[in-house]
């Protein structure tokens, strides 16, 4: 055979090849030891002299063509091989992903994450108190000494043994108020969380609740800066501009008192079960404090004025998530938790 | 406190231009919060006066009997059958002519004994206006025959219902409502006019005080020669229904007229009854009453009881004896008008569990200024409705125990702090006149103040501000933005960082009550160790609790119930430690649990119950997130009962317990009626809440080597004592041990365990030599030879 038509029938050969085994074969059939371009250079010594040379060339160009034809081949063949390993390890990436269960956060939990956040922006801090109190801390130092009308208001879970009135469960988060005016000096911002007890259980009480207080004392503070920290938190808190009203009412901590109405989240006031067709939604209470709760704590209150508030956490979220059953908080049911964690 | 909303007009004068909306919001927004606005009743126009002009028997006799009715002149008579006894010649009934409704029924034309009925006469309960029901209403002669009786009994009226704060005693009546609004309205407010009869009788009740501090004044007037044949009119029985109260007797109808009108509580006794003089004084042991309402009480030294010279005749402003009571055969009545002193008797009525319409009023505060008219105004009333002749009325008092009047002095810059706006001196000095404040200019920035006897709320100086302000309107008071204070002020929020890390562990957040059935309680302690509520509200909230576990497997038990197979729980929250009541040791916890298989079912992963060591380790991440590496040797086994025996482990930090990481011992889950096993943790957050403040070291650019070591021990060996031994070396070229594999099968001993530990070795300084780490393995080696009885393991 000429070296042209080793050539040609050597690269069909190698186009031919499918794998890369076969390609080896192909390899060895014509640049192996025994492969035909071999022999035709160990036949070059039978070659007259002047031949040998030009004869070589060729053979030379042949073998250097064919070398880089297979190499190609090779990388083409060694890709497709890879190529199909790797489709063969395809995953179906719609199935799920291996992981513990989900947790999330109470919604209560997340509620109170969210007044703290709007509070603590506003520079409040965040102090909290014993859930046992004593009877001066509940009561007499916030005004409401024994024997008063306002301690029928609410309803407080006595301890211990019969008859001993000095511990109760907090009726509110005020106590923890009380403590800190106790303890620092004004200017204070502060909002008091936690868990609060009254003896009332229908769907919208609960024995145990949670309740957000607030006391601000500074230089000079009155009804009209509480109006602007109350507007703004509700407004900030439902995420919307909603109208809210003050109404004059009683609380032995604050004189004057206020209750706060805000505008029926669900119908902006035209009027709904929720609201009673009033428009209008209760959400807290709140007003400018007594001086003689700031005497008490040990604060001038010739020099040092304040105001304070104070909301159900519970009820916020009910407003918040549309929940009409105020005991589902506290059943625990996994049903009813795990809707809550788009907040 | 409720009262039709005419009855309120007729108070104010000239009356308010506008409509029962306007009223009501006025009122709420001057702190009188308005419950309810209900109508005062509908009725059917076709429903009139008829005035009867002839009485016939319709069968021999019965009472069935017909009648014709004039319903006035442009309308033709009207033949009418009834049976009421009251039924007679002239009297204006109330026809239900046809084609009126009730209660969604129409009036027909109806055949009876032969005769056709054009109507019905219909008594107060057919129409819904009262109780009575045999008789027919019986109208005043002055209704004019075919007028509506909406229009005669003036039912174009509403019901408003207040919800008052307990400050506002004042308002218990319809009169201390009305002082308000005239106030905030600028009307005039006009007394009922009462004009008291000759006293024709001079019967007198002599009283006597042997209390003085719980009844400082009292007055008594006898009133004889009561009609046993009159009834209280229907404009003062209506008054009382549309206040929500019902008609009783004429005499008792009109003390609890007064009552509603003037908040002056009265109370009425059967002349006949008393026997000797009224004393008020405590109780003796051994005096028994028994109330109106049936229910007995024993009295005592601290209760304060109305008597005659002989027995207890009424719980003193709360409550009268029924034997001494008014009844349908009381022919003389004596009028009681009292002053008790509200703390006092709040503390009986509180004690006794009882609430009435009366005691409500003295508790919260009576006017002593308003006794005389009160009495008056029952007087003239009784002698009116129950044509009654009057004695004189006698009294007796201790001015001393008497509510002091008291004055403040109210400053202009306080007004104006307090409330953050300026308030013109004019409008402060007219409306606190109107509510009976007298005003008397100190100096040019204050008045002197003093405070009206009707009102027992007004303090000090900031009540006056609160009643400048109620009046000036708290809507018309602007809102001052809050200015942000400068400067870090947030607390360390570890208990927020806790409850996120945890909800990412996998862990969904439960609250549950703080308090818990006695028996269920006793599942994580010791039955006894409770603090016990003293009034709780069911049994099932009985104890506060010491663990947080036994509210958490509650809620466990109900999600099982409801076809729930698996569940990672946690809770945060107080724990009650201390068993007498007390307020120290109420310590925050984190807990949580873990129920079922460990992973969710799925494709991907093998099935297998949850164990000890995947909740130990939950922990510990939990523990490492929060700055604090739970080193081995703070892994203690547990003997705590709730623990499986062997599968649980205490966390001891610097020698204090800092909390518990077990599998739930199954007798405990049988009790909780909780067929999986159950893994849980319950960590003290006090100890997670101590911060310490890393110090920066910085890392070592010289290779780390690492050594295996495998050696034998005895089984029962906890690994965390080999692993101190390791560590006791104290080397700081050791920067850390690893257990790596625990061996104990064939080619050992049975009584042994081969244990392997990695051992890295780094210094900061320099490359470490291979036989300096060989000095170092062959330290450890004779170590844990000496402390743990460790064999190096192999060749
Ligand atoms: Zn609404």
């Amino acid at each position: 055979m000429t070296i042209p038509n080793i050539e040609r029938a050597a690269l069909a050969d190698i186009n031919n090849a499918d794998t890369q085994s076969n390609l080896q074969l192909v390899r060895a059939k014509y640049l192996g030891r025994k492969g035909s371009l071999t022999q035709l250079r160990r036949g070059l010594k039978s070659l007259p002299v002047a031949a040998r040379a030009a004869q070589g060339r060729e053979i030379n160009v042949c073998a250097s063509n064919l070398s880089e034809a297979i190499e190609s081949r090779m990388a083409a063949l060694e890709q497709s091989a890879l190529d199909e390993n790797l489709s063969r390890e395809a995953l179906d990436v719609s199935l799920p992903g291996r992981h513990q269960s989900h947790g999330g956060l109470h919604p209560l939990t997340q509620v109170l994450h969210r007044i703290e956040d709007i509070f603590v922006g506003a520079g409040f801090d965040v102090v909290e108190g014993p859930e046992i109190e004593t009877d001066y801390y509940n009561f007499t130092a916030l005004n409401i000494p024994p024997d008063h009308p306002a301690r029928a208001m609410h309803d407080t879970f006595y301890l211990g043994d019969d008859g001993n009135t000095e511990f109760v469960l907090r009726t509110h988060t005020s106590p923890a108020q009380v403590r800190t005016m106790e303890a620092r000096e004004p200017p204070l911002r502060i909002i008091s969380p936690g868990r609060v007890y009254r003896r009332d259980s229908d769907i919208t009480h609960s024995p145990m609740f949670h309740q957000v207080e607030g006391l601000a004392i500074d230089r000079d503070l009155g009804l009209a800066h509480l109006k602007g920290v109350i507007s703004d938190f509700l407004n900030r808190f439902f995420e919307m501009p909603l109208a809210v009203r003050f109404r004059p009412s009683y609380f032995p901590f604050t004189e004057p008192s206020a209750e706060v109405d805000v505008q029926c989240v669900h119908c902006k006031g035209a009027g709904c079960r929720s609201c009673k067709y009033t428009g209008w939604l209760e959400v807290m209470g709140c007003g400018v404090v007594n001086p003689r709760v700031l005497h008490m704590s040990g604060i001038d209150s010739e020099a040092w004025s304040g105001y304070a508030f104070g909301f159900g956490v519970d009820r916020l979220a009910m407003l918040y998530f549309g929940v009409a059953d105020l005991r589902q908080f506290y059943a625990g049911d996994l049903d009813f938790l795990t809707q809550f964690d788009r907040l | 406190m409720k009262f039709s909303e005419s009855w309120l007009r007729s108070f104010l004068e000239p009356e308010p231009d506008f409509g029962s909306e306007r009223l009501a919001d006025r009122l709420t927004m001057l702190g009188l919060e308005v419950d309810a606005i209900e109508p005062a009743g509908s009725l059917h126009e076709r429903i009139v006066v008829a005035e009867v002009k002839s009485v016939a028997p319709l069968i021999e006799s019965g009472q069935v009997k017909s009648c014709v009715l004039s319903v006035g002149t442009s309308s033709p008579n009207l033949d009418i059958v009834c049976a009421a006894p009251n039924l007679r010649v002239g009297m204006r009934a109330a026809l239900a002519q046809v084609g009126a409704e009730i209660d969604g029924n129409r009036i027909e034309a109806r055949e009876m004994h032969g005769m056709v009925s054009q109507g019905m006469l219909v008594s107060e309960a057919e129409i819904g206006l009262g109780d009575e029901a045999g008789e027919i209403i019986e109208l005043d002669d002055s209704s004019q025959p075919g007028a509506t009786l909406s229009e005669v009994l003036g039912l174009d009226d509403a019901c408003i219902s207040l919800d008052l704060t307990p400050d506002r005693g004042d308002c218990l009546g319809v009169l201390g409502v009305a002082r308000d609004l005239a106030a905030s309205l600028g009307l005039k407010l006009k007394l009922p006019a009462v004009e008291v009869p000759r006293e024709s009788i001079t019967t007198r009740m002599p009283v006597r005080l042997d209390a003085e501090e719980a009844c400082a004044r009292f007055l008594a007037s006898v009133c004889e020669g009561l009609d046993p044949a009159a009834k209280s009119p229907l404009w003062l029985r209506e008054r009382l229904r549309r206040s929500g109260l019902r008609s009783i007797h004429p005499a008792v109808d009109v003390t609890n007229y007064v009552m509603l009108e003037l908040g002056r509580p009265l109370h009425a006794f059967d002349y006949a009854k008393i026997d000797g003089d009224l004393i008020v004084r405590h109780g003796r042991s051994g005096e028994q009453l028994k109330l109106i309402d049936g229910k007995a009480v024993s009295l005592d030294k601290d209760l304060l009881a109305v008597c005659d010279s002989h027995k207890p005749l009424s719980l003193a402003g709360i409550m009268g004896d029924a034997a001494s009571g008014v009844t349908a055969e009381t022919r003389a009545v004596v009028i009681e008008c009292a002053w008790f002193n509200p703390r006092l008797l709040g503390r009986s009525a509180r004690r006794l569990g009882i609430q009435t319409d009366s005691s409500m009023r003295f508790e919260r505060g009576t006017d002593p200024a308003l006794m005389a008219f009160g009495m008056d105004r029952a007087r003239s009333l009784i002698a009116q409705v129950c044509g009654a002749r009057l004695g004189p009325v006698t009294t007796a008092e201790s001015a001393q125990h008497l509510p002091q009047r008291v004055s403040y002095k109210l400053r202009m810059s306080q007004v104006k702090r307090l409330i953050g706006q300026e308030i013109e001196p004019l409008f402060i000095e007219n409306k606190l006149d109107r509510l009976g404040f007298m005003l008397t200019q100190s100096d040019e920035a204050s008045w002197h103040v003093e405070v009206p006897s009707h009102r027992f709320d007004i303090e000090g100086e900031a009540d006056l501000v609160e009643e400048v302000a109620r009046l000036h309107g708290f809507g018309q008071i602007p809102d001052i933005p809050c200015a942000g204070m400068r400067g870090p002020s947030r607390r360390v929020t570890t208990t927020r960082q806790l409850r996120e890390f945890v909800a990412a562990l996998g862990y969904r957040e439960v609250i549950s009550y703080s308090f818990l059935p006695e028996r269920s309680a006793s599942m994580a302690a010791a039955p006894d160790s409770h603090l016990k509520l003293q009034n709780p509200m069911s049994s099932d909230q009985a104890v506060m609790r010491r663990s947080l576990l036994p509210g958490l497997l509650r809620i466990l038990a109900g999600n099982l119930a409801r076809q729930h197979t698996r569940a990672r729980l946690f809770e945060l929250g107080r724990v009650f430690l201390a068993k007498d009541a007390d307020i120290e040791a109420q310590p925050m916890r984190l807990a949580g649990l873990h129920c079922g298989e460990q992973w969710p079912e799925s494709w991907g992963q093998a099935r297998r119950s949850v164990d000890f060591f995947d909740i130990k380790g939950d922990v510990e991440r939990l523990l490492a997130f929060n700055g604090w590496e739970a080193r081995a040797n703070a892994w203690q086994p547990s003997t705590d009962p709730l623990c499986h025996p062997g599968r649980g482990a205490s966390i001891n930090v610097d020698g204090r317990h800092a909390g518990l990481v077990a599998e739930l011992h199954p007798g405990l889950l049988r009790q909780a009626e909780i067929d999986k096993p159950v893994c849980f943790f319950e960590i003290n957050v006090d100890v997670l809440t101590r911060r310490h403040i890393a110090t920066f070291e910085a890392p070592s650019r010289f290779p780390q080597v690492r050594r295996d070591i495998a050696v034998l021990v005895n089984r029962n060996l906890p690994v965390c004592k080999l692993l101190d031994a390791v560590r006791q070396t104290s080397d700081e070229r050791l920067r850390e041990a690893d257990v790596f594999d625990i061996y104990q099968d064939e080619g050992i001993d049975a009584h042994d365990k081969s244990v392997a530990i990695r051992l890295t070795f780094q210094t900061s300084g320099r490359t470490l030599k291979d036989d300096e780490v060989a000095t170092c393995i062959a330290q450890i080696l004779a170590v844990l030879k000496q402390e743990c009885d460790a064999r190096l393991r192999g060749p």
